[in-house]
């Protein structure tokens, strides 16, 4: 099988081979074939009674032990991984709130606030008084406030009354799938599905809804808060993929998750006793920090750190037999890491308590009081690492593409000012009334070992481009594209059909780029799916619609994780049809299959599209996407 | 020729072997695809719990075959490579090779309305229960191999001092 | 010399298929009175019209997959001592071994007017171009028989639109294949098939308007009006070649246990047959296809040299569907005066009856799974010790079987 469209993966790849290490495409080749009860959804370990499966002939058991049937079963195990997700994401924005209030309260000293603007506006949104106040009452207000989201209120989340439509708020109340806090809603969740308690498939599927808009909740409240600790986003030119690892230099990839550990880092690498140590060392080029996955993605976003590599293929960075150190704090982060890295003179360095891995070469303790501390103690440790690192086992593919990064939604609002200082929406809403934009996708999700690595992300978005889509991207999304040169201007020139790219010409020129703003724009990580929320309820509202109307649509076509599957869920909940390429493991359950791909629609105004083949999945968004025109009296 | 042998010890009664038979039985040849067909295609083995141990139950392809002697209609028959295979369209659901099997590995295809049995997915390399299995509880071998590798351990095990 | 074999349905055939994979240079002839071998059991398809007549000849031409030489003629004396055997046509052939499988022919019911014009049998190929000719203009038939035959006629008769009565001299239908509650659920079945079922009656006379079959009256002085009549009362075994030749007969021909007669080189298998039931130990005729298969198998594999032995019939051991109902029943499947255990669920009847340990019956209806164990069970007629208790259970599985033996092995 073709394990990647991206040569350097691959060369990474033949690299490893001749050295025998298995990466994460020899585990799946041995996993084959994968248990057909897994794969729909018809198996369930809850209980000591099982572990049940459901024969999907129809043959064998029907029930589990329990009585649970096939639609059960599937709904049950759909929820408990929008639970994983809603776990994770509310996590990494627990601890962005944790040491926000540290800031505050001036236990942080290493985590200043920022982005003081962003801090006041936040503030203002979740109706705390700003006026005359100094930023750290501001902020410590704002982080009690966003820690009282995780544990049962009283009331909705704020994160979710004060970002949404109205139209939304009300779908969900009518549904009672308003979340009132983000962890209790995790641990309802997991009440619901254990042996015993909800076997509704329906209401399962709504508890699930539920349970998504909590993951909603934790990104967007990440985002925020990520960007008044670090700052807001904004374009700047930056380079992706293997070919950004410098043989000169101390290379340190920084892999995982929150910014807490990875702008900490980034920041340090400025510092000019360790770069003068890093030379001293024999690196001439001083330190190289680069980026894996969605933290790579956060400091890409802020500080034009380059991306190494995606979330598939994390292992081909330390293939290259020149990373030095990689740096890891919470998910997405592969066990395998530490065999690999023990392979090379790399150092895996794990660095929060409830993330260990078996054979890391190094777990440091990172905490927010001495963040600045522990990131030197990491950036040391890599430079000792280097002194150990073998020429001969060196192999860095020289490929690499530049990317036009840094879209906030604040970015792109500040670059339709451009057009229209007063009324910067009135130009992207024009140009979707007239045409030249046919739509919005967004991209989002991770790299998944079971297709070619970012195959359908390449397929499909040429054919979107090429009928005026405009395309936003988010994490491993993001990496694809970027990695494959679809984020510079010269991509909007040989992709973009006419519509589009005339806007993003008009924009770009504004901008004084000199050409178009490149055609697939980079929003941010995984919890960054926050920003392009924000630009659909801005147009919805300047439209006086709702979100459920615009010719807006998503597509995962390589979801993995349980954050994916989280995500693509509140996609759905929030209106928006949303495509995914791999087949989530629901066939076993004829009515959840249902009411994901056709009764969602008229329950919450999106859908899943579940569609493996990349052409016949772009299709089928294009078809959705005029469909929304038509429904708003515009020419499809 | 090769037959399809079971080591029970390494079965873990996790019926892959059955689904992989009914996939590989459907029109469409993927786990989805033979969802959604109609009529749904059927496992041709069984794997039963018997006291402590999971034994998958197969068709032994018998050389003096009962199902063969038992079938009214001319449908069973051996093939060229002694395989026990159906002319489809010759059996009339009178069921009496499903009476006659002492294994008990034919069944009725309610839907269709005749009788199934394993085929020993001639069309294919490996049949596709043994591919399915994830222990290699089912393996492929020469019948004369295999006796000889018996040989060789009881051989051992008798010649080995306590 | 030849091997001969009397006879070219199931039995004979078998027996020359046995004889040429003993023997792949022998000379094998077979004599046969009907035209091409076919399968019998689906002579009910045929007059139903879901099978034409090509469908159920036999599926290969003995005469070229074994190189067996067909001779259409009638057998009229086996001279065992020139060891000749004597054709109707003229003639005679010589042989080595000879192989009576001459089956049976539809009982004769001897009642007044059982000769008349439009009275069937429903046996032959034969006879179903009669039934055939005369249900094109017909629409009302009385079938006189509740067994398999009976029951298969009439409903191959309501597929082309005759309206159809069964008369049934026991007080349920299908006995003994099936106890009185297997065979309550198809007689409802058939009832909503349309088809009438009159039980514990006699036929007294078949009586008859210028010179046809009009109808049948019962000992009871009920009458059933017909526009023809189908009589499926039985087979019994065709021994006039047996008698003529000088080989013991009691109810069927008598043979061994390697299914010789008393005559040397003379076999019989088949219809013509009595044999020990396992079951009841009695001597007994089937008219069974597999018991008639099997028996060919192994008469003609010790016509070409073996020492086979035949374990012994069963009596009731079949397989079918009936109304939409599939059944396999075997041994005492009535069950009186033994220990009898039963399941019923949506759609299907399991019954199983021991004498102590011993499995001597089962019915199966509507789940069919595993049945062949079963029925092996009571062929083996072995107490089932340990096993019983899973049998009642229904976990008898060949798992359950082997797992003794797997035990030991595995340590």
């Amino acid at each position: 099988m073709v394990r990647s469209e991206d040569k350097a993966t691959l060369a990474a790849l033949e690299q490893g081979k001749k050295l025998g290490i298995r990466t994460v495409w020899d585990r799946y080749e041995a996993q084959l074939p994968q248990c057909g009860f897994g794969e729909t959804g018809l198996c369930c370990r809850n209980c000591m009674q099982g572990p049940c499966r459901i024969d999907p002939f129809g043959q064998g058991a029907r029930e589990g032990v329990c009585g649970a049937n096939a639609d059960t079963m599937v709904a049950r195990g759909l929820a408990r991984a929008v639970a994983g997700g809603a776990a994770s994401h509310g996590a990494h924005a627990k601890h962005l709130a944790h040491t926000l209030l540290k800031s505050a309260q001036g236990k942080a000293k290493d985590y200043p606030i920022k982005d003081e603007a962003k801090l006041r506006s936040v503030a203002a949104r979740v109706g705390i008084d700003t006026a005359g106040r100094k930023k750290e009452d501001i902020a410590a207000e704002l982080a009690s406030l966003a820690l009282a989201e995780f544990s049962e209120k009283d009331g909705p989340l704020e994160w979710i009354t004060s970002t949404l439509t109205k139209g939304r708020i009300e779908t969900a109340l009518k549904l009672g799938v308003v979340p009132v806090g983000i962890d209790s809603t995790v641990s309802e969740l997991m009440h619901r599905t254990t042996y015993g308690v909800d076997a509704d498939p329906v209401n399962l599927l709504l508890g699930s809804v539920k349970g998504a808009l909590s993951d909603y909740a934790g990104c967007h409240l990440a985002t925020d808060l990520a960007d008044i600790l670090f700052g807001t986003p904004s374009p700047a030119f930056t380079k992706s993929n293997l070919g950004v690892l410098r043989e000169d230099a101390v290379n340190v990839a920084l892999h995982g998750h929150n910014p807490l550990l990875s702008d900490m880092i980034a920041q340090v690498s400025g510092d000019k006793d360790l770069i003068d140590i890093a030379v001293a060392a024999g690196a001439k080029g001083g330190l190289n920090i680069v980026g894996v996955c969605c933290t790579g993605n956060e400091v890409m976003m802020r500080h034009k750190i380059p991306l190494a590599t995606s979330s598939v293929s994390q292992e081909a960075a330390i293939l290259t037999g020149a990373l030095d150190a990689m740096v890891v704090d919470y998910q997405c982060i592969m066990p395998s890491l530490a065999g690999v890295a023990e392979c090379f003179h790399t150092k895996l360095i794990t660095t929060m308590p409830i993330a260990k891995i078996q054979g890391a070469q190094q777990a440091i303790e990172f905490s927010e009081e001495n963040a600045r501390d522990s990131a030197r103690e990491i950036i040391m440790s890599a430079i000792d690492a280097f002194k150990k690192r073998d020429k001969a086992k060196v192999n860095i593919p020289d490929i690499s593409s530049e990317a036009l990064v840094g879209f906030s939604t604040e970015a792109i609002v500040s670059a339709l000012s451009l057009l229209n200082k007063e009324d910067p929406l009135k130009p992207l809403i024009d140009n979707i009334v007239n045409g030249n934009i046919s739509g919005i996708c967004l991209f989002a999700g991770c790299n998944t070992v079971k297709v070619p690595q970012d195959r359908n992300y390449i397929e499909m978005v040429k054919i979107l481009l090429r009928n005026n889509v405009l395309v936003l991207a988010t994490g491993c999304a993001s990496g694809a594209f970027a990695r494959h040169g679809f984020m510079t201007p010269a991509a909007a020139e040989k992709y973009a059909g006419d519509g589009l790219k005339a806007v993003l010409t008009a924009i770009g020129k504004a901008a004084g780029l000199g050409g178009p703003l490149p055609p697939v724009l980079h929003m941010g990580s995984c919890v960054d799916n926050s920003r392009p929320v924000d630009v659909a309820t801005a147009v919805a509202n300047k439209l006086g619609v709702d979100i459920d109307q615009l010719p807006v649509v998503a597509s995962a076509p390589e979801p993995v994780t349980e954050k994916a599957v989280a995500i693509g869920t509140w996609a759905v909940a929030l209106g928006i049809p949303t495509h995914l390429g791999i087949i989530p493991p629901v066939l076993g359950s004829r009515i959840v299959t249902e009411v994901l791909t056709k009764t969602a629609k008229d329950l919450v105004g999106g859908f899943f599209i579940v569609e493996p083949d990349p052409e016949k999945a772009a299709a089928a968004l294009l078809e959705t996407i005029n469909d929304r025109r038509r429904g708003l009296g515009l020419s499809a | 020729m090769k037959m399809i042998f079971v080591d029970v010890s390494k079965c873990t009664g996790c019926r892959s072997c059955e689904i992989n038979c009914a996939v590989a039985h459907s029109k469409s040849k993927t786990l989805f695809g033979a969802l959604s067909e109609e009529p749904k295609s059927g496992r041709r083995l069984y794997v039963e719990a018997a006291r402590d141990s999971k034994i998958p139950v197969l068709c032994r392809h018998c050389d003096e075959a009962p199902c063969i002697n038992s079938c009214v209609s001319g449908c069973l028959y051996k093939d060229a490579d002694s395989l026990v295979r159906r002319h489809k369209e010759r059996c009339i659901g009178c069921w009496s090779c499903i009476m006659a099997c002492p294994f008990g590995v034919i069944s009725q295809d309610k839907a269709r309305h005749i009788a199934v049995k394993c085929d020993r997915c001639h069309k294919l390399d490996t049949p596709a229960c043994v591919s399915g299995c994830p222990t290699r509880a089912l393996f492929m071998m020469e019948a004369d191999d295999f006796a000889h590798e018996k040989r060789l351990k009881i051989a051992v095990s008798e010649t080995t001092p306590v | 010399m030849s091997y001969l074999i009397v006879g070219g349905s199931v039995a004979g055939i078998s027996a020359a298929k046995a004889i040429r994979r003993k023997d792949p240079s022998a000379e094998i002839k077979i004599i046969s009175e009907e035209n091409k071998p076919y399968c019998r059991p689906m002579i009910p398809l045929l007059l139903s019209g879901e099978r034409d007549g090509s469908e159920i000849l036999w599926p290969e031409d003995i005469e070229k997959t074994a190189w067996v030489q067909v001779i259409h003629d009638r057998a009229t004396l086996i001279d065992h001592e020139s060891k000749s055997l004597k054709l109707a046509g003229g003639g005679a052939l010589g042989y080595r071994k000879i192989l009576i499988a001459t089956g049976a022919k539809p009982r004769k019911l001897d009642v007044k007017g059982s000769d008349t014009k439009g009275v069937f049998t429903f046996r032959t190929i034969e006879d179903v171009i009669k039934i055939r000719e005369m249900a094109a203009n017909a629409k009302k038939a009385v079938v006189i028989g509740g067994g398999f035959t009976g029951i298969k006629a009439a409903e191959a008769l309501t597929k082309k639109g005759i309206k159809t009565t069964v008369i049934e001299i026991m007080p349920h239908i299908l006995h003994p294949r099936l106890d009185s509650v297997g065979a309550g659920i198809v007689a409802s079945a058939l009832a909503a098939e349309g088809i009438e079922l009159v039980l514990n009656e006699t036929v007294h006379e078949i009586a008859s308007v210028n010179g046809h079959a009009a109808g049948v009256i019962t000992t009871s002085s009920k009458a059933f009006r017909a526009d023809f009549v189908v009589v499926a009362v039985g087979t019994s075994p065709n021994m006039e070649l047996a008698e003529k030749s000088g080989i013991s007969m009691g109810k069927g021909i008598i043979v061994n246990d390697n299914l010789a007669t008393n005559l040397p080189d003379v076999y019989s298998a088949g219809d013509a047959v009595q044999f020990r039931d396992i079951v009841t130990g009695q001597d007994s005729v089937s008219a069974l296809w597999s018991n008639a298969a099997e028996m060919g198998r192994i008469a003609g594999s010790n016509m070409a040299g073996e020492n086979l032995k035949y374990g012994g019939l069963l009596s009731v051991k079949n397989a079918t569907e009936i109304a939409g109902i599939s059944m396999i029943s075997a041994g005492e499947a009535s069950g009186t005066g033994h220990e009898v255990y039963s399941h019923t669920g949506p759609g299907y009847y399991r019954k199983l009856v021991f004498d102590r340990d011993v499995l001597i019956g089962a019915i199966f209806m509507g789940d069919l799974s595993g049945a062949g164990i079963y029925v092996n069970l009571i062929n083996n007629h072995a107490p089932l010790e340990g096993l019983k208790s899973l049998a009642i259970e229904n976990k008898i599985d060949y798992a359950a079987l082997l797992s003794s033996h797997v035990a030991e092995a595995i340590k």
